[in-house]
């Protein structure tokens, strides 16, 4: 019974959400015949090196920088250490294109910004909490007695080197390929920026275009980047597993003196890389006459906004716990294969995945949900799943078997393990889940460009869609909105972390 | 060789060392007694210079290495070895690696470095496990490595925290004369942790019990 019931979930997971992109794969390999000649094209080819180019060199900064920062939140006995993480982690919880909105406001159509090192640096900002975050759960895991063994022999700052950083090595490398991907597959920063890129070219083939052959098509290479991409972690570096299992007490390190320098240096990097944009568009967009002018034009896809986050919350939150059981029950032999599925599509480009959606939705027996919100409800489903169902896993993980067993003793079924022991003790994280699937949902934009059905338009799309022709003090105005409304839902993530820590 | 003076530690308000003195002499076999959370832990934590006393004065070697607070010597420079509890063995690297790390960091030359973890690898009875990964070891192997690793760098002191806490009484009864052999033959000044009087009585040539944070002799 338990197992059927858990295969139905994953059949219909794989079938909303797998089978579109079988599907693409299928479509484009079919096409390659009659439309190689796209591929033939050099300049094609040269705009894909440069983006691969730019998604290293924005992989590299940010796992670089996100890394030192870590160290120093987690290790350091550094001040003011949240209010930093919190600043650091606000563009990556807001539609991407908004912080280069913000840059614009400051430096005006200025050509550093518009080119190559104003995206570069726009995908720095917003991918920076990635390995920041990866790297200070990371250093949570490590057993202090590992570094105290090595303290006996040598100094902190040798002990970092020889046994902290190896040990947190595959979570950078991990974290790594997670920014490159992401970075590959962003489009709308350079789309805003006027700087050509591979995820770009695809998205303007099928919006600009309507040709869904040379879009798929071009949408091959990315999907060929990501299987590469995870297949060399899969190889050479899968003993790591995301999320935390066990956390330790952390030592330490005063850096006394120093400790007015890098405070100074941190609150410098924090304003010029984050504060600077965010603070424009608030600025602006606060203002009273500007701000009801906003709401006024987009309260609509501000309600619908919220109404498809909250839903797609809810369900990311119910699929992720039944994935999480799912994997942390090893109740399948291919659980490990659903596993890294789930991050296939997580890491595979929005435009790719929406793409794949289109075509396998857009038909007339498919109308009731590519006609509906039900496609960006879907999509959501596919991308943000592995989200959801990693921090359940983490907490499942935690819960002693012998919980279960005895639970067993007492002759509870399976559905009542999971009704009276499991759901409760998941509470928090569930609730957790809850605000990760919404945040993530409300700031979505790559997608829901693609996908959403007239009159279904969210608050990210009326922002980009008044870019183009409205005034910048309600564009502004509605960005200021979705800056505060992820805000506080960040708050509250920091409040709830801290109270299960 | 090691002197504690009116030494105390609070964890979280709970007073778990309170004014606690004592003086080792050299090549010594000291081991404290205590039951879990007596403070028998924290206090060789102390002596190794992993964390500071709040009040009193720990000197090494008739330096001062602690005070009031402050750790004035670095673990690092103050001559030891020290084998945790949970072995604390890193698992990036191999057993070779493991053991000759205190030799890396003092720049020993790496041909005399490949030799003396030989030595020791010999005297340890792991001939042969150099290239070995650490989570492939039994219990009792990366017992060895650990003490191996303590004492390739021929340390003053040893500091053995509850080390063979999680081996059979069989295969801890074995270690426990591998180590009283080594200490013998080597010389260094043990100071050993336990909960378990058979293990206390095998060892010592001096016995701490630690009652209410206090010694009770």
């Amino acid at each position: 019974m338990r197992q059927k019931f858990f295969f139905l979930v994953v059949a219909s997971i794989f079938i909303i959400t797998f089978v579109p992109v079988i599907v693409l794969i299928g479509d484009t390999l079919y096409s390659l015949p009659k439309e190689y000649s796209l591929l033939l094209d050099i300049s094609v080819w040269k705009v894909f090196v440069k983006s691969f180019f730019l998604s290293i060199l924005v992989a590299f900064s940010t796992t670089v920088v996100g890394t030192m920062l870590g160290i120093l939140f987690v290790k350091s006995d550094l001040k003011f250490t949240k209010f930093f993480l919190f600043i650091l982690i606000i563009p990556l919880l807001i539609p991407p294109f908004m912080i280069a909105y913000g840059w614009f406001e400051v430096l005006g159509r200025n050509s550093l910004l518009f080119g190559f090192l104003g995206v570069w640096f726009v995908h720095f900002s917003i991918f920076l909490p990635i390995p920041l975050l990866f790297s200070m759960l990371a250093l949570k895991e490590i057993d202090i007695s590992l570094e105290e063994a090595s303290l006996v022999f040598t100094s902190p700052k040798e002990t970092l080197k020889s046994i902290t950083l190896p040990l947190i090595f595959p979570s950078l490398i991990f974290s790594f390929l997670i920014v490159f991907i992401l970075s590959f597959g962003e489009y709308s920063v350079a789309n805003y920026l006027r700087y050509d890129t591979f995820s770009l070219q695809s998205f303007v083939y099928f919006s600009a275009f309507y040709d869904y052959q040379k879009a798929t098509l071009l949408s091959l290479p990315t999907v060929g980047v990501v299987l590469l991409v995870m297949l060399y972690f899969e190889v050479l570096h899968n003993r790591y597993t995301f999320g935390i299992n066990k956390t330790y007490k952390i030592k330490k390190i005063p850096i006394q003196k120093y400790k007015k320098m890098i405070t100074l240096m941190l609150v410098f990097f924090v304003f010029v890389v984050d504060v600077v944009p965010i603070f424009m568009l608030l600025f602006k967009g606060l203002d009273f006459t500007n701000f009801i002018d906003g709401l006024k034009l987009g309260y609509k896809p501000l309600l619908k906004s919220l109404i498809y986050s909250s839903l797609s919350a809810s369900i990311l939150s119910i699929f992720g716990f039944l994935s999480a059981y799912i994997i942390v029950e090893k109740l399948f032999k291919w659980y490990k294969l659903y596993d890294k599925g789930l991050l296939f599509l997580f890491v595979l480009p929005p435009t790719v995945f929406a793409i794949s959606f289109t075509l396998f939705y857009n038909h007339t027996w498919s109308d009731i949900i590519y006609a509906s919100p039900l496609i960006i409800l879907f999509a959501y489903l596919g991308k943000f799943l592995f989200l959801s169902t990693k921090v359940l896993q983490s907490t499942l993980e935690k819960i002693p078997a012998s919980f279960i067993e005895a639970a067993k003793l007492s002759g509870a079924s399976w559905k009542e393990i999971i009704y009276f022991i499991l759901l409760p003790l998941s509470k928090n994280a569930l609730f957790i889940a809850w605000i990760i699937g919404f945040i993530f949902s409300f700031r979505e934009i790559s997608m829901t460009m693609i996908l959403y059905p007239p009159g279904y338009q969210t608050l990210p799309i009326e922002i980009i869609t008044q870019m183009a022709n409205g005034q910048e003090s309600v564009i502004a105005s509605m960005s200021s909105i979705m800056i505060v409304i992820s805000s506080l839902m960040l708050g509250i993530v920091f409040k709830l972390s801290r109270t299960k820590e | 060789m090691i002197k504690l003076e009116k030494i105390s530690k609070r964890h979280e308000q709970k007073q778990i060392l309170d004014e606690i003195s004592l003086d080792i002499k050299s090549s010594q076999r000291v081991v404290i007694l205590g039951k879990s959370g007596s403070g028998k832990t924290t206090l060789l934590r102390l002596i190794a210079g992993l964390e500071a006393p709040e009040h009193g004065c720990i000197y090494i070697d008739s330096k001062l290495a602690s005070k009031d607070g402050k750790i004035i010597i670095p673990p690092h420079k103050r001559d030891i070895g020290m084998v945790f509890q949970n072995l604390a063995l890193w698992s990036h690297m191999n057993v070779f690696e493991n053991i000759s790390f205190g030799l890396k960091m003092q720049k020993v030359d790496k041909r005399k470095i490949k030799e003396q973890v030989k030595e020791m690898l010999k005297i340890m009875q792991l001939e042969g496990y150099e290239n070995k990964n650490i989570q492939n070891l039994s219990g009792g192997e990366q017992q060895r490595v650990a003490l191996a690793r303590a004492l390739i760098t021929a340390p003053k002191v040893l500091l053995m925290d509850e080390p063979l806490s999680s081996l059979n009484i069989e295969l801890s009864s074995i270690l426990l004369n591998e180590i009283l052999n080594l200490q013998k033959s080597m010389g260094f000044t043990l100071i050993y942790v336990t909960h378990s009087q058979r293990e206390a009585k095998s060892l010592a040539t001096q016995i701490i019990k630690i009652e209410n944070s206090k010694i009770v002799m």
